[in-house]
Protein backbone atom coordinates (compact mmCIF):
# COMPACT_ATOMS: atom_id res chain seq x y z
CA UNK A 1 0.00 0.00 0.00
CA UNK A 2 1.28 3.47 -0.88
CA UNK A 3 1.57 6.21 1.65
CA UNK A 4 3.08 6.82 5.05
CA UNK A 5 0.54 6.18 7.80
CA UNK A 6 1.17 8.48 10.76
CA UNK A 7 -0.42 7.69 14.11
CA UNK A 8 0.17 9.81 17.21
CA UNK A 9 -1.03 7.77 20.17
CA UNK A 10 -0.33 10.61 22.61
CA UNK A 11 0.24 9.71 26.26
CA UNK A 12 -0.27 6.02 27.01
CA UNK A 13 0.45 3.59 29.84
CA UNK A 14 3.99 2.24 30.11
CA UNK A 15 2.75 -1.15 28.89
CA UNK A 16 1.03 0.35 25.86
CA UNK A 17 4.12 2.41 25.05
CA UNK A 18 5.68 -0.95 24.16
CA UNK A 19 2.74 -3.18 23.22
CA UNK A 20 1.45 -0.76 20.57
CA UNK A 21 4.52 -0.90 18.38
CA UNK A 22 5.27 -4.56 19.10
CA UNK A 23 1.68 -5.36 18.06
CA UNK A 24 1.77 -3.22 14.94
CA UNK A 25 5.08 -4.76 13.88
CA UNK A 26 3.98 -8.31 14.53
CA UNK A 27 0.73 -7.79 12.60
CA UNK A 28 2.41 -6.28 9.54
CA UNK A 29 1.48 -7.91 6.25
CA UNK A 30 2.95 -7.25 2.80
CA UNK A 31 0.17 -4.74 2.05
CA UNK A 32 0.42 -2.88 5.37
CA UNK A 33 1.50 0.75 4.89
CA UNK A 34 4.77 1.94 6.28
CA UNK A 35 3.79 3.43 9.62
CA UNK A 36 5.25 6.21 11.72
CA UNK A 37 3.99 6.04 15.30
CA UNK A 38 4.51 8.32 18.29
CA UNK A 39 3.69 7.98 21.97
CA UNK A 40 4.88 8.94 25.44
CA UNK A 41 4.55 6.84 28.59
CA UNK A 42 2.45 8.46 31.29
CA UNK A 43 4.66 7.01 34.04
CA UNK A 44 8.28 5.90 34.38
CA UNK A 45 9.42 2.32 33.89
CA UNK A 46 12.51 0.36 32.97
CA UNK A 47 12.90 -1.08 29.48
CA UNK A 48 15.16 -4.12 29.35
CA UNK A 49 16.85 -5.10 26.09
CA UNK A 50 15.87 -8.30 24.30
CA UNK A 51 19.04 -10.15 25.30
CA UNK A 52 19.70 -8.74 28.73
CA UNK A 53 19.41 -10.62 31.98
CA UNK A 54 17.11 -9.37 34.72
CA UNK A 55 20.15 -9.75 36.98
CA UNK A 56 21.49 -6.53 35.44
CA UNK A 57 18.78 -4.57 37.26
CA UNK A 58 18.64 -3.19 40.79
CA UNK A 59 15.29 -4.71 41.72
CA UNK A 60 15.31 -3.22 45.20
CA UNK A 61 15.57 0.29 43.78
CA UNK A 62 12.99 -0.42 41.09
CA UNK A 63 10.51 -1.79 43.62
CA UNK A 64 11.06 1.11 46.00
CA UNK A 65 10.23 3.45 43.12
CA UNK A 66 7.10 1.43 42.40
CA UNK A 67 7.82 1.19 38.69
CA UNK A 68 7.57 -1.70 36.26
CA UNK A 69 10.01 -3.47 33.98
CA UNK A 70 9.13 -4.34 30.38
CA UNK A 71 11.30 -6.34 28.01
CA UNK A 72 11.47 -4.98 24.47
CA UNK A 73 12.26 -6.98 21.35
CA UNK A 74 14.95 -4.63 20.14
CA UNK A 75 18.55 -4.45 21.18
CA UNK A 76 20.59 -2.40 23.58
CA UNK A 77 20.78 -2.33 27.34
CA UNK A 78 18.43 -1.61 30.18
CA UNK A 79 17.13 1.95 30.17
CA UNK A 80 15.02 4.17 32.37
CA UNK A 81 12.09 5.64 30.47
CA UNK A 82 9.66 8.29 31.57
CA UNK A 83 7.12 10.88 30.49
CA UNK A 84 9.88 13.28 29.43
CA UNK A 85 10.55 11.09 26.42
CA UNK A 86 8.66 10.92 23.14
CA UNK A 87 9.00 7.51 21.50
CA UNK A 88 8.84 7.11 17.76
CA UNK A 89 8.81 4.02 15.57
CA UNK A 90 9.00 3.36 11.86
CA UNK A 91 7.24 0.08 11.15
CA UNK A 92 7.14 -1.79 7.85
CA UNK A 93 6.48 -5.27 6.53
CA UNK A 94 9.56 -7.46 6.24
CA UNK A 95 11.36 -7.02 2.95
CA UNK A 96 9.93 -3.61 2.05
CA UNK A 97 13.26 -1.89 2.74
CA UNK A 98 16.06 -4.08 1.47
CA UNK A 99 19.76 -3.84 2.01
CA UNK A 100 22.26 -4.36 4.78
CA UNK A 101 20.57 -4.00 8.16
CA UNK A 102 22.73 -1.09 9.24
CA UNK A 103 21.96 0.69 5.96
CA UNK A 104 18.22 0.18 6.39
CA UNK A 105 18.35 1.45 9.96
CA UNK A 106 20.34 4.50 8.88
CA UNK A 107 17.96 5.13 5.98
CA UNK A 108 14.94 5.10 8.28
CA UNK A 109 16.58 7.06 11.09
CA UNK A 110 18.35 9.76 9.10
CA UNK A 111 15.13 11.68 8.25
CA UNK A 112 14.64 12.27 11.98
CA UNK A 113 17.67 14.57 12.03
CA UNK A 114 15.39 17.25 10.58
CA UNK A 115 12.94 16.63 13.42
CA UNK A 116 15.69 17.09 16.01
CA UNK A 117 16.66 20.31 14.25
CA UNK A 118 13.03 21.45 14.46
CA UNK A 119 13.25 21.30 18.25
CA UNK A 120 16.60 23.07 18.41
CA UNK A 121 18.97 20.12 18.40
CA UNK A 122 21.67 20.33 15.76
CA UNK A 123 21.96 16.57 15.57
CA UNK A 124 23.96 14.37 13.24
CA UNK A 125 24.45 10.66 12.80
CA UNK A 126 27.99 9.72 13.77
CA UNK A 127 30.09 6.91 12.35
CA UNK A 128 28.68 4.45 14.88
CA UNK A 129 25.09 5.18 13.89
CA UNK A 130 24.29 7.16 17.03
CA UNK A 131 22.29 10.37 16.69
CA UNK A 132 24.39 12.91 18.56
CA UNK A 133 24.85 16.56 19.32
CA UNK A 134 28.60 16.90 19.77
CA UNK A 135 29.61 13.90 21.87
CA UNK A 136 26.19 13.58 23.43
CA UNK A 137 23.74 10.93 22.34
CA UNK A 138 20.28 12.47 21.97
CA UNK A 139 18.38 9.43 20.70
CA UNK A 140 18.21 5.93 22.09
CA UNK A 141 17.55 3.79 19.07
CA UNK A 142 17.14 0.14 18.24
CA UNK A 143 15.59 -2.10 15.63
CA UNK A 144 13.95 -5.46 15.48
CA UNK A 145 12.10 -8.02 13.45
CA UNK A 146 8.89 -9.38 14.96
CA UNK A 147 6.86 -11.91 12.97
CA UNK A 148 5.78 -10.17 9.75
CA UNK A 149 7.31 -6.77 10.34
CA UNK A 150 10.35 -4.80 11.29
CA UNK A 151 10.60 -1.68 13.41
CA UNK A 152 13.19 0.99 13.91
CA UNK A 153 12.60 2.78 17.20
CA UNK A 154 14.01 5.92 18.78
CA UNK A 155 13.13 8.72 21.13
CA UNK A 156 13.26 12.44 21.74
CA UNK A 157 14.52 13.05 25.25
CA UNK A 158 13.27 16.33 26.67
CA UNK A 159 14.91 15.80 30.04
CA UNK A 160 17.07 12.86 31.08
CA UNK A 161 17.17 11.91 34.75
CA UNK A 162 20.71 10.50 34.82
CA UNK A 163 20.82 9.75 38.55
CA UNK A 164 17.57 7.75 38.47
CA UNK A 165 18.63 6.04 35.25
CA UNK A 166 21.88 4.95 36.92
CA UNK A 167 20.14 3.82 40.09
CA UNK A 168 17.98 1.18 38.37
CA UNK A 169 21.07 -0.74 37.25
CA UNK A 170 22.67 -3.46 39.36
CA UNK A 171 25.95 -2.27 40.85
CA UNK A 172 28.13 -3.44 43.74
CA UNK A 173 28.20 -0.09 45.54
CA UNK A 174 26.65 3.41 45.38
CA UNK A 175 30.07 4.70 44.30
CA UNK A 176 29.55 2.93 40.96
CA UNK A 177 26.10 4.48 40.63
CA UNK A 178 27.67 7.91 41.06
CA UNK A 179 30.18 7.21 38.29
CA UNK A 180 27.48 5.88 35.96
CA UNK A 181 25.30 8.89 36.71
CA UNK A 182 28.16 11.25 35.92
CA UNK A 183 28.84 9.52 32.60
CA UNK A 184 25.16 9.48 31.64
CA UNK A 185 24.83 13.12 32.57
CA UNK A 186 27.66 13.98 30.19
CA UNK A 187 26.93 11.68 27.29
CA UNK A 188 23.15 11.19 27.19
CA UNK A 189 20.83 14.03 26.26
CA UNK A 190 22.77 16.68 28.13
CA UNK A 191 21.73 19.09 25.40
CA UNK A 192 18.04 19.70 25.79
CA UNK A 193 15.57 20.46 23.01
CA UNK A 194 14.09 23.93 23.02
CA UNK A 195 11.07 23.17 20.83
CA UNK A 196 7.87 21.27 21.48
CA UNK A 197 7.07 17.60 20.86
CA UNK A 198 4.43 18.68 18.33
CA UNK A 199 7.15 20.34 16.24
CA UNK A 200 9.15 17.11 16.32
CA UNK A 201 6.13 15.05 15.24
CA UNK A 202 5.29 17.38 12.37
CA UNK A 203 8.84 17.64 11.13
CA UNK A 204 9.50 13.89 11.40
CA UNK A 205 6.37 13.14 9.38
CA UNK A 206 7.35 15.55 6.64
CA UNK A 207 10.97 14.46 6.53
CA UNK A 208 10.30 10.71 6.53
CA UNK A 209 7.56 11.16 3.95
CA UNK A 210 10.00 12.96 1.67
CA UNK A 211 12.83 10.49 2.21
CA UNK A 212 10.66 7.47 1.43
CA UNK A 213 8.74 9.30 -1.30
CA UNK A 214 5.45 8.41 0.37
CA UNK A 215 2.57 10.79 0.97
CA UNK A 216 1.83 10.98 4.68
CA UNK A 217 -1.66 10.76 6.11
CA UNK A 218 -3.21 10.50 9.56
CA UNK A 219 -4.07 6.83 9.89
CA UNK A 220 -5.85 4.53 12.29
CA UNK A 221 -5.20 1.09 13.71
CA UNK A 222 -7.07 -1.79 12.09
CA UNK A 223 -9.08 -4.33 14.10
CA UNK A 224 -6.50 -7.04 13.49
CA UNK A 225 -3.72 -4.71 14.63
CA UNK A 226 -5.62 -3.94 17.85
CA UNK A 227 -5.94 -7.66 18.52
CA UNK A 228 -2.19 -7.99 18.02
CA UNK A 229 -1.58 -5.07 20.42
CA UNK A 230 -3.80 -6.73 23.02
CA UNK A 231 -1.83 -9.96 22.61
CA UNK A 232 1.35 -8.04 23.36
CA UNK A 233 -0.36 -6.44 26.37
CA UNK A 234 -0.59 -9.97 27.73
CA UNK A 235 2.86 -11.14 26.60
CA UNK A 236 4.80 -8.11 27.80
CA UNK A 237 3.05 -7.88 31.16
CA UNK A 238 3.69 -11.53 32.03
CA UNK A 239 6.49 -11.76 34.63
CA UNK A 240 8.23 -14.50 32.66
CA UNK A 241 8.72 -12.15 29.72
CA UNK A 242 11.27 -10.33 31.89
CA UNK A 243 12.52 -13.11 34.13
CA UNK A 244 12.54 -16.13 31.82
CA UNK A 245 11.73 -15.19 28.24
CA UNK A 246 11.29 -17.69 25.41
CA UNK A 247 14.94 -17.21 24.47
CA UNK A 248 16.68 -16.94 27.84
CA UNK A 249 19.50 -14.40 27.94
CA UNK A 250 22.91 -15.28 29.28
CA UNK A 251 23.82 -14.34 32.82
CA UNK A 252 25.88 -11.15 33.17
CA UNK A 253 29.58 -11.77 32.61
CA UNK A 254 32.18 -10.56 35.09
CA UNK A 255 33.37 -7.89 34.97
CA UNK A 256 30.17 -6.18 33.96
CA UNK A 257 30.16 -3.56 31.19
CA UNK A 258 27.60 -0.79 30.84
CA UNK A 259 27.57 0.97 27.49
CA UNK A 260 26.57 4.59 28.02
CA UNK A 261 26.71 5.32 24.29
CA UNK A 262 28.95 4.03 21.50
CA UNK A 263 32.53 4.55 22.66
CA UNK A 264 31.68 5.25 26.30
CA UNK A 265 31.73 2.37 28.75
CA UNK A 266 31.91 1.66 32.47
CA UNK A 267 33.44 -1.61 33.66
CA UNK A 268 32.92 -2.93 37.19
CA UNK A 269 32.48 -6.21 39.05
CA UNK A 270 28.92 -7.12 40.03
CA UNK A 271 30.31 -9.27 42.84
CA UNK A 272 33.54 -9.80 44.74
CA UNK A 273 36.14 -7.41 45.98
CA UNK A 274 37.81 -5.04 45.72
CA UNK A 275 35.12 -2.88 44.20
CA UNK A 276 36.26 -0.67 41.36
CA UNK A 277 34.88 1.08 38.30
CA UNK A 278 36.91 1.85 35.21
CA UNK A 279 35.56 4.21 32.60
CA UNK A 280 36.56 4.24 28.95
CA UNK A 281 35.76 7.25 26.81
CA UNK A 282 36.39 7.00 23.08
CA UNK A 283 39.20 4.48 23.34
CA UNK A 284 40.98 5.71 26.45
CA UNK A 285 40.63 5.01 30.13
CA UNK A 286 39.37 8.18 31.74
CA UNK A 287 38.99 7.13 35.34
CA UNK A 288 39.75 4.22 37.58
CA UNK A 289 37.98 4.60 40.90
CA UNK A 290 38.69 2.06 43.60
CA UNK A 291 36.92 1.62 46.92
CA UNK A 292 39.46 1.37 49.73
CA UNK A 293 38.32 0.98 53.31
CA UNK A 294 34.89 2.19 52.28
CA UNK A 295 36.27 5.31 50.63
CA UNK A 296 36.23 5.83 46.86
CA UNK A 297 39.42 7.22 45.44
CA UNK A 298 40.46 8.02 41.91
CA UNK A 299 43.68 6.43 40.73
CA UNK A 300 44.72 9.66 39.13
CA UNK A 301 47.85 8.31 37.46
CA UNK A 302 45.85 6.61 34.73
CA UNK A 303 43.45 9.42 34.01
CA UNK A 304 43.38 10.32 30.33
CA UNK A 305 46.02 7.80 29.35
CA UNK A 306 45.86 4.56 27.43
CA UNK A 307 44.42 1.61 29.30
CA UNK A 308 47.56 -0.30 30.05
CA UNK A 309 48.46 1.59 33.18
CA UNK A 310 44.98 0.97 34.49
CA UNK A 311 45.25 -2.72 33.73
CA UNK A 312 48.58 -2.81 35.57
CA UNK A 313 47.06 -1.03 38.57
CA UNK A 314 44.23 -3.54 38.67
CA UNK A 315 46.72 -6.40 38.39
CA UNK A 316 48.81 -5.01 41.24
CA UNK A 317 45.71 -5.08 43.42
CA UNK A 318 45.07 -8.72 42.70
CA UNK A 319 42.14 -7.99 40.39
CA UNK A 320 41.95 -10.34 37.37
CA UNK A 321 42.96 -7.59 34.99
CA UNK A 322 43.23 -9.87 31.96
CA UNK A 323 39.49 -10.36 32.19
CA UNK A 324 38.94 -6.61 32.21
CA UNK A 325 41.16 -6.14 29.17
CA UNK A 326 39.48 -9.01 27.33
CA UNK A 327 36.02 -7.63 28.05
CA UNK A 328 37.01 -4.17 26.84
CA UNK A 329 38.59 -5.61 23.71
CA UNK A 330 35.48 -7.70 23.13
CA UNK A 331 33.30 -4.62 22.82
CA UNK A 332 35.92 -2.69 20.84
CA UNK A 333 36.30 -0.17 23.63
CA UNK A 334 40.05 0.13 23.58
CA UNK A 335 40.39 1.91 20.29
CA UNK A 336 43.97 2.12 19.08
CA UNK A 337 45.22 -0.48 21.48
CA UNK A 338 47.81 -2.12 19.26
CA UNK A 339 49.35 1.10 17.98
CA UNK A 340 49.48 2.62 21.45
CA UNK A 341 51.23 -0.39 22.89
CA UNK B 1 39.07 -28.05 6.78
CA UNK B 2 39.07 -27.37 3.05
CA UNK B 3 38.29 -23.76 2.37
CA UNK B 4 37.26 -22.36 -1.02
CA UNK B 5 37.64 -18.58 -1.06
CA UNK B 6 36.47 -16.13 -3.71
CA UNK B 7 36.79 -12.46 -2.92
CA UNK B 8 35.85 -11.79 0.71
CA UNK B 9 33.88 -14.99 1.28
CA UNK B 10 34.89 -18.55 1.87
CA UNK B 11 33.17 -21.88 2.39
CA UNK B 12 34.43 -25.06 4.02
CA UNK B 13 33.64 -27.82 1.54
CA UNK B 14 33.85 -30.54 4.19
CA UNK B 15 30.78 -29.26 6.03
CA UNK B 16 27.09 -29.57 5.13
CA UNK B 17 24.78 -26.70 4.23
CA UNK B 18 21.00 -26.24 4.15
CA UNK B 19 19.52 -24.77 0.98
CA UNK B 20 17.87 -21.98 2.98
CA UNK B 21 19.78 -19.80 5.43
CA UNK B 22 23.37 -18.92 6.12
CA UNK B 23 24.36 -21.90 8.24
CA UNK B 24 26.70 -24.85 8.22
CA UNK B 25 26.17 -28.21 9.84
CA UNK B 26 28.81 -30.66 11.05
CA UNK B 27 27.83 -34.22 11.90
CA UNK B 28 28.57 -35.46 15.43
CA UNK B 29 28.02 -38.93 16.84
CA UNK B 30 24.44 -38.07 17.72
CA UNK B 31 23.39 -35.08 15.66
CA UNK B 32 24.64 -31.93 13.95
CA UNK B 33 26.51 -28.94 15.23
CA UNK B 34 25.25 -25.71 13.65
CA UNK B 35 27.12 -22.47 12.98
CA UNK B 36 26.92 -19.42 10.75
CA UNK B 37 28.77 -19.47 7.45
CA UNK B 38 30.94 -16.50 6.47
CA UNK B 39 28.09 -14.97 4.49
CA UNK B 40 25.77 -15.20 7.49
CA UNK B 41 28.28 -13.36 9.62
CA UNK B 42 28.61 -10.62 7.01
CA UNK B 43 24.90 -10.00 6.44
CA UNK B 44 24.10 -9.99 10.15
CA UNK B 45 26.64 -7.29 10.99
CA UNK B 46 28.63 -7.27 14.21
CA UNK B 47 26.89 -9.73 16.48
CA UNK B 48 26.77 -8.81 20.14
CA UNK B 49 24.31 -11.26 21.70
CA UNK B 50 22.58 -14.56 21.05
CA UNK B 51 19.89 -16.44 22.88
CA UNK B 52 18.42 -19.84 22.09
CA UNK B 53 15.55 -21.95 23.26
CA UNK B 54 16.53 -24.32 26.04
CA UNK B 55 18.25 -27.66 25.62
CA UNK B 56 15.64 -30.34 25.01
CA UNK B 57 13.35 -28.09 22.97
CA UNK B 58 12.06 -29.53 19.69
CA UNK B 59 12.27 -27.11 16.76
CA UNK B 60 10.90 -27.24 13.23
CA UNK B 61 12.94 -26.33 10.17
CA UNK B 62 12.52 -22.61 9.44
CA UNK B 63 10.96 -21.73 12.78
CA UNK B 64 12.80 -19.48 15.26
CA UNK B 65 15.17 -21.40 17.51
CA UNK B 66 16.76 -18.26 18.92
CA UNK B 67 17.40 -14.58 18.50
CA UNK B 68 20.45 -12.53 17.64
CA UNK B 69 21.44 -8.94 18.23
CA UNK B 70 23.71 -6.94 15.95
CA UNK B 71 24.13 -3.19 16.06
CA UNK B 72 20.96 -2.94 18.17
CA UNK B 73 18.98 -4.96 15.64
CA UNK B 74 17.22 -7.98 17.09
CA UNK B 75 15.95 -10.72 14.82
CA UNK B 76 15.16 -14.41 14.82
CA UNK B 77 17.60 -17.26 14.20
CA UNK B 78 15.73 -19.87 12.17
CA UNK B 79 16.34 -23.56 12.66
CA UNK B 80 18.18 -24.87 9.57
CA UNK B 81 16.81 -28.36 10.24
CA UNK B 82 14.16 -29.86 12.48
CA UNK B 83 15.10 -31.74 15.61
CA UNK B 84 15.83 -31.39 19.30
CA UNK B 85 18.30 -28.84 20.66
CA UNK B 86 20.75 -30.97 22.61
CA UNK B 87 23.56 -28.54 23.43
CA UNK B 88 24.41 -24.84 23.40
CA UNK B 89 27.94 -23.52 22.96
CA UNK B 90 28.20 -21.42 26.11
CA UNK B 91 31.63 -20.14 25.11
CA UNK B 92 30.32 -18.66 21.86
CA UNK B 93 27.23 -17.32 23.62
CA UNK B 94 29.48 -15.49 26.07
CA UNK B 95 31.89 -14.26 23.39
CA UNK B 96 30.19 -13.80 20.00
CA UNK B 97 33.49 -12.41 18.68
CA UNK B 98 34.76 -16.01 18.54
CA UNK B 99 32.54 -16.54 15.50
CA UNK B 100 34.56 -14.07 13.48
CA UNK B 101 37.88 -15.65 14.41
CA UNK B 102 36.94 -19.13 13.24
CA UNK B 103 33.45 -19.20 11.69
CA UNK B 104 33.58 -22.78 10.46
CA UNK B 105 34.65 -24.25 13.79
CA UNK B 106 32.67 -22.07 16.18
CA UNK B 107 29.32 -23.77 16.59
CA UNK B 108 26.18 -22.37 18.21
CA UNK B 109 23.92 -25.31 18.96
CA UNK B 110 23.72 -29.05 18.42
CA UNK B 111 20.53 -30.48 16.96
CA UNK B 112 19.66 -34.16 17.25
CA UNK B 113 16.89 -36.31 15.78
CA UNK B 114 17.12 -34.56 12.41
CA UNK B 115 14.68 -36.16 9.93
CA UNK B 116 16.33 -38.19 7.18
CA UNK B 117 14.66 -36.25 4.36
CA UNK B 118 16.14 -33.02 5.70
CA UNK B 119 19.57 -34.62 6.01
CA UNK B 120 19.42 -35.82 2.42
CA UNK B 121 18.59 -32.28 1.25
CA UNK B 122 21.80 -30.84 2.73
CA UNK B 123 24.52 -29.78 0.31
CA UNK B 124 28.25 -30.43 0.51
CA UNK B 125 31.31 -30.33 -1.73
CA UNK B 126 30.94 -28.72 -5.16
CA UNK B 127 27.15 -28.42 -4.86
CA UNK B 128 27.57 -26.43 -1.64
CA UNK B 129 30.24 -24.22 -3.21
CA UNK B 130 28.06 -23.39 -6.20
CA UNK B 131 25.04 -22.70 -3.99
CA UNK B 132 27.11 -20.53 -1.64
CA UNK B 133 28.53 -18.27 -4.34
CA UNK B 134 25.12 -17.99 -6.02
CA UNK B 135 23.83 -16.62 -2.71
CA UNK B 136 26.75 -14.17 -2.56
CA UNK B 137 25.67 -12.81 -5.94
CA UNK B 138 22.02 -12.75 -4.92
CA UNK B 139 22.84 -10.76 -1.78
CA UNK B 140 24.91 -8.37 -3.87
CA UNK B 141 21.96 -7.81 -6.21
CA UNK B 142 19.73 -7.14 -3.18
CA UNK B 143 22.20 -4.54 -1.89
CA UNK B 144 22.88 -6.52 1.28
CA UNK B 145 26.58 -6.84 0.43
CA UNK B 146 28.95 -4.22 -0.85
CA UNK B 147 29.67 -4.50 -4.58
Amino acid sequence: MDGLRVIDFGVVSPLRSQSIWHGLTSAAEPTTPTTLAFMSPEAPYVGIGAHRSHEELNWEAIQSMGIGVIRRMVGGGSVYLDADQLFFQVIAPLGRYRGARSAVINRLLTPFLAAYAAVGLDAMMDSTGEIVVGDTKVCGHGAGEIDGGMAVVGNLIQHFDASTAASVLATPHPMVVDVLSELMGRFVASTRPTGQQADFVTSASISLSAALELESYRGVVSDSEWRSIEEFDQKLSAPESVLLPEFPPAKPIEPHIIKIRSGVYAVFPLAGSPIYVLTVVFGFVERLVILRNGVASDVVEVSGRPPFDAIEVLHSMGIPAAGVEARLAGVGALGQKETVR
Amino acid sequence: MSLVVRGSYGIDTELWYPQEGDYWLAPTSSGYRVGFDSLGLEVNGTLSHFAFVGVGTRVNQGDPMGTLEAEKFVGPISAPVSGVISALNDEALAQPSLLYRDPYRTWLVTIEEVPKDEVSALLTGDAAVNHFFERVEEYRRMGVLAQ
